[in-house]
């Protein structure tokens, strides 16, 4: 608890997330979800399965691109594996 | 540091005659006008992709896309990093408090708790409506009504002035078995809302104001009693002195059921 973070950071404004999406082949739908650029169909999800409205993106990280959300438990677990 | 700095220093040295290091922070923008800005002072520099030319654009998806994958880093919102540190700084702040809840209660239940502690922090804090309500949806969304009590059982003090007390009282005596504490503590979550609280802060006429404010909410929402928990010879008998107050005004359709076991009083009073 309170622990140091030893991840390297790299940070982006709110209003580019679609430029930070772009980079990694993603884009958004009509609903405001993350997509694949390539594939429409397919969703963006994040490792517990859930779909990424753009409002609660907050980043990728390691492992195969795993797609991050903002909402308070999701941050204080990234917390822990950043400081792990 | 991998390949993916060399290749972001050389084009930001090459293109805009910036010299950053391995200790820079590289931040993300949306500004339309400049391509690449770098704050010395601060050790900050701002690449807006819009402003970039889009052959120097284009070299920028792979070197951040080796910066994820490579393992090295996290590509995060500022706004969530900046929430992330704070809670490191909060943690830390209650290192001694978390500690003491780590591994007695469930890892839901601790996880459930730091978040509660955060959102905690933002109210006192002074953060937006909408900023904790937001929070708070974040809670319920993951740990349930159950995140919500401890959410607000946390930010009414209850961990801190009965909880963790709880178990210290508890644990003094021989044959202490934690399964104990952890049913009344389940208990202490699950009556969240039809249950009083009493503190050494409170007086005899506060705690009765209380148990009576406390009447009316669970009437208006159906329940048919409250309960009154303390810890403590001293508030053990000012319960009991408020109960037998209630009592001689022939308040009970049926006796209060109390229990008084190792300094700890649970009282369950029904009202219809």
């Amino acid at each position: 608890m309170g622990a140091t973070i030893n991840t390297q950071i790299i940070t982006f404004d709110t209003t580019a997330k679609m430029e930070v999406l772009s980079f990694f082949d993603k884009t958004v739908d009509s609903d405001g979800y993350l997509i694949e650029a390539e594939d429409p169909t397919q969703k963006v999800i994040t490792p517990d399965g859930e779909e990424i409205p753009l409002e609660k993106f907050a980043g990728i990280r390691k492992g195969s691109e795993i797609y991050l959300k903002n909402d308070l438990p999701s941050l204080i677990e990234l917390l822990d594996i950043i400081s792990s | 540091m991998s390949g993916w700095f060399d290749q972001l220093k050389e084009i930001v040295n090459i293109n805009f005659n910036l010299h950053i290091f391995s200790q820079t922070h590289i931040h993300i923008g949306s500004d339309n006008s400049h391509p690449a800005v770098y704050n010395q002072e601060r050790d900050i520099l701002v690449l807006n992709p819009s402003a970039l030319p889009p052959e120097l654009n284009s070299r920028l998806k792979p070197i951040l896309q080796e910066f994820v994958n490579s393992g090295d880093g996290l590509l995060v919102e500022k706004r969530s990093s900046d929430i992330i540190r704070d809670i490191s700084s909060e943690e830390s702040s209650n290192r001694e408090f978390l500690s003491f809840f780590k591994g007695k209660i469930s890892r839901e239940d601790f996880a459930a708790l730091r978040a509660a502690m955060y959102l905690n922090k933002c109210f006192r804090d002074g953060s937006s409506k909408e900023k904790i309500l937001t929070m708070k949806q974040g809670i319920v969304e993951r740990y349930g009504a159950r995140g919500n009590k401890i959410s607000n059982l946390y930010s009414a003090g209850i961990f801190e002035n009965t909880i963790k007390p709880l178990y210290e009282e508890m644990a003094k005596y021989a044959g202490f078995d934690e399964d104990d504490f952890l049913r009344y503590y389940d208990q202490i979550i699950e009556q969240e809302a039809f249950t009083v609280f009493a503190s050494s802060y409170m007086t005899v006429d506060v705690l009765r104001d209380a148990i009576e404010r406390k009447i009316k909410t669970n009437k208006r929402y159906g329940a048919k009693y409250v309960t009154v928990r303390g810890i403590g010879r001293n508030i053990i008998e000012m319960i009991t002195e408020v109960i037998s107050e209630f009592e001689m005004e022939g308040f009970y359709p049926r006796p209060p059921s109390i229990t008084i076991k190792d300094n700890i009083i649970e009282a369950t009073l029904w009202f219809s």
